[in-house]
């Protein structure tokens, strides 16, 4: 299929952007009918063909990932994780002020997710040279 | 940052593909760096200025904005 299609930069990315949609989609439907092996199947399925796909690719010499790419992906990760990090806590202090018990969930997930970062924040500072 | 990157492109004679495929990054990113949105890391900055046979500052002007 591969050679039929003139690959590059752009084509990679459409196919990549398809197989995303078509496991999302199949996902949805396996989780609607309550079939979890399909879904497990569907997602090991769509990273390999997207692993598969960019391993061709760089073997013609396309580049998918750069410098700018990484900094655009640490970023937006940075984003996320203060946002989905605040909502967390908020929600969390919310439910638990009126005697939710997911309130209590929502805080712990929030700590772990703290603690996370300190670990990966502390090996990051010292690999890059920091105490 | 501002960058005379697109002159030298000019200059060689090269498309931004061109330019890309030689330094080993996408189009996208060159087309960052020339419009000033991006700037490059040092060793891309190296890449590009070894490419052209120049030194970086011939290409990279730092205005002492961020």
């Amino acid at each position: 299929m591969l050679k039929i299609l003139n690959m590059n930069e752009s084509t990679v990315k459409k196919l990549n952007v398809l197989i995303t949609a078509m496991v999302g989609v199949a996902i949805g439907l396996s989780i609607a009918q309550g079939n979890y092996l399909i879904t497990l199947i569907v997602v090991i399925a769509g990273l390999a063909t997207i692993r598969f796909i960019s391993n061709k690719a760089r073997t013609k010499g396309i580049v998918l990932e750069d410098e700018r790419l990484e900094l655009t992906t640490i970023k937006a990760s940075d984003k996320t994780f203060r946002v989905v990090t605040v909502v967390l806590v908020t929600f969390g202090f919310v439910l638990k002020a009126l005697n939710n018990v997911l309130g209590d969930t929502l805080l712990y997930i929030g700590c772990l997710m703290l603690i996370v970062y300190l670990v990966f924040y502390r090996y990051y500072a010292s690999k890059l040279g920091g105490v | 940052m501002k960058n005379r990157l697109k002159v030298y492109r000019a200059m060689f004679n090269l498309t931004q593909e061109e330019l890309a495929k030689k330094l080993g990054v996408s189009r996208q990113t060159i087309i960052a760096i020339e419009k000033g949105k991006y700037d490059p890391s040092l060793k891309l900055a190296f890449k590009i200025t070894r490419l052209f046979g120049v030194k970086i500052e011939d290409i990279f002007i730092y205005d002492g904005k961020e």
